[in-house]
């Protein structure tokens, strides 16, 4: 009905502010009424995300911004609440990788491989995690950041990234043997919990 | 490290990230239980994973606004179905007024009736346009009586006759369902209806006789006829 479209239009121009709070767990699926009515839940999960790729909480904030701008000005936008998440962690994906094309930063990979098999536990912590991420190459940060921290499945990712399973199943293994390797290389320690 | 490591390397990070069907799942599981290496392999994958998730927890919060353009675009159809309906209606209000005014000059201003010069000085034949009916037919002799005889018609079979002639003249009414009769400057008028309701021919008889005689108020003539147009029932008769 045109009036009530208008109505809602009206609505629209006083923009109600989209907040977006850290949730870990949220898992940002919605209805699909609104095509765009999970990106609000999202939204923790793409700065996550981009924040890991960047190894910069401002830049990611900003090109998620500018990101979630894109997909709310796009002619077509996926009904169906997976391909939308999917969609929008691309959108996010490509302008990262556009930003640190731009940058032109020397690629900090971490090429020693921790010893899996003999590793001293206690130093993994978040403190020291997310360390150890900024020392390595876009290649694992983006397959780590993909399956721990957005939650994509192998298959997802495959598809995202247009290689084999397979491909993505040796390079989740690499990549978390080379975030072990730069935590085991960084001077920084977790603090020992006083409860044990 | 040997190809076995690197096969139960990628099993195990599987494993830890739900990807094993089944069959695959109950092999490592077993081999979980007798191999230490590969247990505690497992558990620092683990750990790994969930410290990994956790650093999502400090992400800067993000406050997005819809711009208002988008809004506007979101909505183009209703806000487009809108801005057509006010044009238009202003529009056709625009043309309704127009033709108001178009219809109370012709009313007011323009000739109502017509003068002809065949006939006597002073003689004239009513127009009732206004109120839907059509002059269809005008007779005149200036030899004879009736002098002239018009003829009107309305859309739903209504149909009037007016006939003059000098005063004095002795004429005997025509047949009809409502006859009118009146006196203006040297000439006697008739106008004759056929099952035309009392009401609308009063108006109509009315509007006719004050076109007849000189300085008469065009609006009240005009109001008239547009009264006896308003819902006009068909003449039965």
């Amino acid at each position: 009905m045109p009036l009530r479209g208008l109505f809602a239009a009206f609505r629209g121009l006083r923009g109600p502010p989209v907040h977006a709070k850290l949730m870990p767990d949220d898992e940002g699926m919605m209805g699909v009424a609104d095509p765009h009515g999970s990106l609000r839940a999202l939204l923790p999960k793409l700065v996550a995300f981009a924040r890991v790729m960047l190894g910069d909480a401002e830049a990611a904030r900003d090109i998620v911004q500018e990101a979630a701008a894109r997909a709310l000005a796009a002619a077509r936008v996926p009904s169906d609440a997976a391909a939308y998440r999917a969609w929008m962690f691309r959108i996010v994906r490509n302008a990262a990788v556009d930003e640190i094309r731009r940058r032109r930063q020397p690629d900090a990979d971490v090429h020693a491989m921790a010893d899996l098999w003999r590793f001293d536990d206690a130093r993994i912590a978040k403190i020291t995690v997310q360390q150890g991420l900024t020392m390595l190459g876009v290649e694992h940060r983006e397959i780590i950041s993909l399956i721990d921290i957005a939650g994509f499945s192998y298959s997802d990712v495959a598809a995202m990234l247009g290689v084999p399973v397979g491909t993505v199943m040796s390079r989740i293994a690499r990549a978390r043997e080379a975030l072990l390797a730069a935590i085991d290389a960084s001077a920084v320690r977790p603090l020992k919990s006083r409860h044990g | 490290m040997d190809s076995g490591r690197t096969r139960d390397l990628e099993k195990l990070n599987a494993l830890v990230d739900g990807e094993l069907g089944p069959a695959e799942r109950a092999a490592i599981a077993a081999r979980l239980a007798t191999d230490r290496d590969l247990a505690s392999a497992y558990a620092t994958l683990a750990r790994l994973k969930a410290a990994t998730a956790e650093t999502t927890e400090d992400c800067p919060t993000i406050v997005l606004r819809r711009p208002w353009w988008l809004a506007v675009r979101r909505h183009a159809a209703a806000i487009a179905a809108c801005i057509v309906l006010v044009i238009g209606g202003v529009v056709l209000l625009k043309q309704a007024w127009l033709a108001e005014q178009s219809r109370v000059s012709d009313a007011v201003e323009g000739p109502t009736e017509i003068k002809l010069a065949s006939l006597p000085a002073g003689t004239t034949i009513p127009r009732l346009d206004t109120a839907g009916l059509k002059l269809i037919n005008l007779a005149f002799n200036p030899d004879k009586i009736p002098l002239f005889t018009a003829t009107y018609r309305g859309p739903h079979g209504c149909r009037l006759e007016l006939r003059g002639w000098p005063v004095g003249a002795d004429v005997p009414a025509a047949s009809g369902t409502s006859l009118h009769r009146w006196v203006a400057g040297t000439l006697a008028y008739e106008l004759t209806a056929h099952g035309m309701p009392d009401w609308r021919f009063r108006l109509i008889s009315d509007a006719a006789e004050q076109q007849t005689r000189v300085g008469s108020d065009p609006g009240r003539i005009d109001r008239r006829l547009r009264e006896a147009d308003r819902s006009a029932p068909p003449c039965l008769g």
